[in-house]
């Protein structure tokens, strides 16, 4: 469906007028790209309501053994949990945890991948051949094992959850950033830059960085993505984030048990749901961010 | 070709020696003391700590000699297939993981070959009929794939499956009374696997679909189209030959994935592998079987890494001429 829309897309903005900026250049583009508009209200829908859930729903943890396990109704749109609490409610809050965590640990992946692949691909030789190894080990790795021990060994809380998930998710980024690197610090504008004296940290962070931010932001928007997983497999394990603070992934361990599976699927469906359309909606916004910041991917 | 192969190996040598050290420093340097974390984690042993007892346990666990040397020491052992004991189960750890080994290889083995049949056909067929209403429903179900977590999509699984409509076993590898036999294994096994199977196959079929296209408008099927082949001879030996190249960097690539995924869904299937054996060691720190545990799913991922690398070899003749 996307792929269609972005097409045509494409098609009628692409004569951009000369003098426009690449960075003003995308946002139009994107506009057209009708999946990535849904995905990002979705988004902004999602964290206005984590943000204000307190407004909105501000009896998280109010236990009221009178209206235990009830199925959705008018009072509680979500139903009750085992506890009588509002499950609405929870997944408002939940939204906070599995968002900020997604939000952080793809900001750390992201700066550490960056860093490594511009160094990785201006410096070339033997640093190069260096950090790519260290890249290989790393992504060679089990990794959501070892984020399971990590997490562990240094306590589950939501900083260090961020941390460990952003310190090993970055080595798919600094490839592709150094790939990026290698034809950028080609280019003619680049050669001239450094002809007229440019030092190296200038030609980096001043010429070669601004050209790969897109494949950066893409890419951050898939971290988001991956990383909003693993915390809710985390949490489902029951290895993450500790009741009764709850999480997407925490409020489905529950369902572990069959009888609770069985018999009450609102309690696992409604945060299940929202993490399944949370990452949907930031897969969406990273397709359509691609093909308005790509100049290349015009083509297809 | 033979050198070439003796050459993949050579260079896994570092990079096995490489990951035991980052595992070792990973445990090891992670804030605490062992002793609390293992020990003198329960209230029972925290409480009746005796004076000299905290320095003999250092001793006899050779937490006293520093780090390099423990590291030395463990992979003197692992050289003679020691991989030390676990304190839960106080047998060895090769033991242990030896024995829950095969249920895992059966349910990633299985969960691979769907994903790659699957995800292949599926993003071949989308591209032959790029636009078709075909295409956008397997475009849709590929995006499914990627965005659902795998164990909720389990839970969805099973509670649709095994209980709505119960024409799966719910948990387990067999049933528990009966004799044993294929059929009733691969009854236990289809929902696991089909699960466990769907990222892989959404993502083959996503990359399927786009290497198929641009393989589609190259100038090479153009002119086997105009030489009049017909639509078979096109796609099968000139189109698909060489969209299926990449494919195979593609399937490794997404190896350390599936044995992500294997943690979880062991555990929603209750499927008595490594994965679940894994996850109750890491609820007990159970240091040496975690070490065995993530030395073992680390060198299967290195040998499927080789594997691909060979087969890449045999595919594509000018890797070997190059390398």
């Amino acid at each position: 469906m996307s792929n269609q829309v972005t097409t045509q897309g494409t098609a009628a903005t692409g004569d951009l007028s000369p003098g426009r900026s690449k960075s003003v250049s995308w946002w139009p583009r994107f506009r057209r790209h009708r999946g990535a508009l849904i995905g990002f209200g979705v988004l902004m829908l999602f964290s206005m309501g984590s943000i204000f859930a307190p407004w909105i729903a501000p009896d998280r943890d109010r236990i009221d053994l009178t209206i235990v396990s009830q199925p959705p109704s008018f009072a509680h749109i979500l139903g009750t949990d085992l506890g009588g609490r509002d499950v609405f409610a929870r997944v408002l809050y939940g939204g906070r945890v599995s968002l900020s965590v997604g939000l952080v640990a793809a900001a750390v992946a992201s700066v550490i991948g960056t860093l490594i692949g511009l160094l990785s691909g201006y410096l070339g030789g033997k640093m190069d051949n260096l950090l790519m190894r260290f890249t290989e080990l790393i992504s060679t790795l089990p990794n959501f094992f070892i984020i399971l021990i990590l997490v562990t060994i240094t306590g589950p809380s939501v900083i260090n959850i961020m941390m460990v998930i952003g310190v090993l998710g970055w080595t798919g980024k600094a490839r592709l950033i150094r790939g990026q690197v290698l034809l950028v610090r080609e280019l003619d504008y680049v050669t001239a830059a450094r002809a007229i004296g440019g030092g190296p940290r200038r030609l980096l962070f001043v010429h070669i960085l601004p050209a790969v931010v897109p494949f950066v932001v893409v890419g951050a928007m898939l971290s988001i993505a991956g990383a909003i997983i693993t915390e809710a497999s985390l949490s489902f394990l029951g290895l993450g984030v500790r009741p009764p603070i709850p999480t997407w992934g925490n409020m489905i361990t529950r369902a572990q048990d069959l009888t609770i599976l069985q018999d009450f699927p609102w309690l696992w469906l409604s945060p299940g749901i929202a993490i399944f359309l949370t990452v949907m909606a930031l897969n969406f916004v990273g397709d359509g961010l691609r093909d308005s910041m790509d100049p290349r991917s015009k083509k297809n | 070709m033979w050198a070439y192969i003796v050459q993949r190996i050579v260079i896994m040598v570092p990079l096995v020696v490489g990951i035991t050290i980052i595992n070792f420093a990973f445990f090891n340097l992670a804030p605490g003391d062992p002793l609390d974390r293992i020990y003198f984690s329960n209230i029972e042993t925290a409480t009746s700590e005796t004076p000299g007892q905290r320095a003999r346990l250092r001793k006899l666990y050779g937490l006293d000699k520093p780090m390099p040397v423990r590291y030395l020491i463990w992979i003197r052992e692992l050289a003679q297939g020691n991989l030390g004991r676990s304190m839960v189960y106080t047998r060895p750890v090769l033991e242990l993981v030896v024995e829950r080994l095969p249920a895992t290889l059966e349910l990633t083995v299985s969960a691979l070959l769907i994903s790659t049949t699957v995800g292949v056909i599926f993003g071949v067929v989308s591209a032959l009929r790029q636009y078709s209403m075909l295409d956008y429903v397997l475009t849709a179900g590929a995006l499914f794939g990627i965005s659902i977590p795998t164990f909720f999509f389990g839970l969805i699984m099973l509670y649709v499956f095994a209980f709505v409509w119960p024409i799966f076993p719910a948990f387990g590898m067999a049933s528990v009374l009966g004799e044993f036999s294929i059929l009733d294994n691969l009854h236990h096994l289809a929902l696991p696997a089909l699960v466990l199977s769907l990222d892989g196959t959404a993502g083959i079929s996503r990359y399927t679909r786009t290497a198929m296209l641009e393989v589609l408008s190259a100038d090479y099927v153009r002119t086997a189209r105009a030489k009049g082949l017909s639509d078979r001879l096109v796609i099968g030996r000139h189109a698909f030959r060489n969209a299926l190249l990449p494919l195979l960097t593609i399937t490794t690539l997404h190896l350390p994935g599936l044995f992500g995924g294997v943690f979880v869904i062991e555990t929603v299937f209750s499927w008595p592998g490594m994965g679940q054996f894994g996850i109750d060691s890491v609820r007990n720190l159970d240091y040496q079987v975690l070490m065995g545990v993530t030395l073992f799913a680390t060198i299967l991922v290195i040998l499927a890494n080789l594997l691909a690398d060979i087969l890449y070899a045999v595919v594509d003749p000018r890797i070997r001429v190059t390398d």
